[in-house]
């Protein structure tokens, strides 16, 4: 087993919204046949699931086996990786170390979830499952709760305006108008943020990704099992690491310290920069949670992510483009799904095909995939292949 | 565990969890406890103007949700705003 350079090879995705007509198998074989199309009928050495709460959603664990079968590819070794809306990137990274590790020299990893068949408190129940049975859906607490209460105190702490948290949201909207995959490609104003149903003051309705079912997919391959036909993209960093489970329980609330680490380690690995990168697609399953994120990745200081965000330094033609296909809010949030999804937006950048969404001569992306409240953070980062 | 301490920061939730609905809304707030830890809890039976940040709380005990058809109920630590 020698170390080689590991490549994204091909993407595959279904659009994000309501697949009332498809099973969650339905979902992930569409995205993974799309990603294997360079392979032709062969098989990668592994299949890996990344999903949150099939079980749930739609009565079905044993993903792998399943899914393997469903392709026709029987044998291959195949398995699910969880780490609640973090899944998706989690499941890459394990490909990712086996592939240029040498242990394997290629993985599909599809990224699924199927949301839209439950009832909105049944998504709630199964999103809560993120936290502590004891101490946090004890209470009553949904997801939304602790995003709620933690925007408050970085509002309260920082002097964050309402309008200010309102920008990140716009930003994914108005990228998202182009996006052909993006659940909700509708423009939207500070003003419709601000004046949506509130859902755990002070976040409303706008200020939280939607529920939506889709799937995404990648090839990951070494120097051994390139395909000749395909556009490469280097994966040139991988890292996932974890804080205090939930926010509560940190010493300090407004410090994202699992995607600190993992940017950090993701970045060193790759050799770069932090200014180097021409684009960054940021897990804001809420606004503020977009905020935190990209101070505790340091393109913002503390508090001014927002108001960074307003300026426009993160819009297209702006100092770093951020969520280039609408992101959480906009393109959507099939939560095991997400981090595929931003895989595959950083694999169409960095090969020219994001058509509208292009990012001019963009040359190195990164991708950062939460679950729970930064509870555990994935993040990669991604070149041209030299 | 200590029987006061103060709100950190809070939400008033619209949309609980399944099973509390008929609790809803209500504030949930991250309360630091006099031994400096901090817990996530209700905040009940207190004037809306009193649940801010940097209001005292004390313990107390109540239900916290009705389980299944058989109604078993499970009771659960709540604060109030002193």
């Amino acid at each position: 087993m020698a170390r080689s350079r590991a490549y994204v090879a091909s993407v595959g995705f279904t659009p994000v919204g309501d697949h009332w007509e498809k099973s969650l198998i339905d979902l992930a074989v569409d995205a993974a046949r799309g990603a294997l199309k360079p392979f032709g009928k062969k098989a990668p050495d592994q299949i890996i699931v990344g999903n949150m709460f099939s079980a749930v959603g739609a009565s079905q664990e044993h993903l792998g086996a399943y899914l393997a079968s469903a392709l026709g590819m029987a044998g291959t070794p195949a398995y699910k990786v969880e780490a609640a809306c973090s899944s998706g990137g989690s499941a890459f990274n394990v490909a990712y170390n086996l592939v240029k590790s040498g242990a394997i020299d290629s993985a599909l990893v599809v990224g699924v979830e199927k949301m839209r068949d439950l009832e909105p408190e049944e998504v709630s129940q199964a999103l809560a499952m993120a936290e502590s049975a004891e101490y946090t859906q004890f209470v009553g607490a949904t997801f939304a709760a602790l995003n709620g209460l933690l925007a408050r105190y970085y509002m309260e702490q920082l002097n964050v305006t309402r309008d200010d948290l309102s920008s990140i949201p716009v930003l994914d909207h108005a990228n998202a108008v182009t996006a052909a995959h993006a659940q909700f490609r509708k423009p939207i104003t500070p003003e419709v943020v601000g004046r949506s149903t509130m859902i755990a003051d002070p976040l409303r309705l706008f200020d939280c990704a939607p529920v939506g079912d889709g799937a995404a997919a990648a090839l990951v391959v070494n120097d051994s099992a390139t395909p000749r036909s395909k556009k490469l993209v280097e994966i040139l960093g991988g890292k996932i690491a974890t804080s205090q489970f939930s926010i509560y329980e940190r010493e300090d609330m407004l410090d994202f310290k699992a995607t600190r680490e993992a940017f950090k380690g993701a970045i060193a690995q790759a050799g770069l920069a932090p200014k180097k990168l021409s684009l960054v697609e940021v897990h804001d399953a809420f606004s503020v949670v977009g905020a935190l994120s990209l101070e505790a990745m340091g393109y913002s200081k503390r508090g001014r992510g927002p108001s960074d965000a307003k300026a426009g330094k993160y819009s297209p033609g702006g100092e770093l483009p951020i969520n280039t296909f609408g992101g959480l809010k906009a393109r959507g949030h099939p939560v095991g799904a997400t981090g595929m999804y931003q895989i595959a937006e950083a694999y169409l950048q960095l090969t020219g095909m994001a058509g509208k969404n292009q990012v001019p001569g963009a040359r190195y992306a990164a991708t950062q995939n939460i679950g729970g409240v930064d509870s555990t953070s994935a993040v990669h980062v991604f070149g041209e292949a030299a | 565990m200590p029987q006061t301490g103060t709100i950190v920061t809070y939400t008033h939730l619209h949309e609980p969890l399944p099973g509390f609905e008929a609790q809803a809304p209500f504030y949930i707030a991250v309360v630091k406890l006099g031994n400096g830890a901090k817990i996530l809890t209700q905040i009940v039976d207190s004037p809306d103007g009193s649940v801010k940040t940097g209001a005292k709380v004390r313990a107390t005990v109540r239900r916290a949700r009705v389980d299944g058809d058989s109604g078993q109920i499970v009771y659960g630590y709540k604060f109030t705003v002193v």
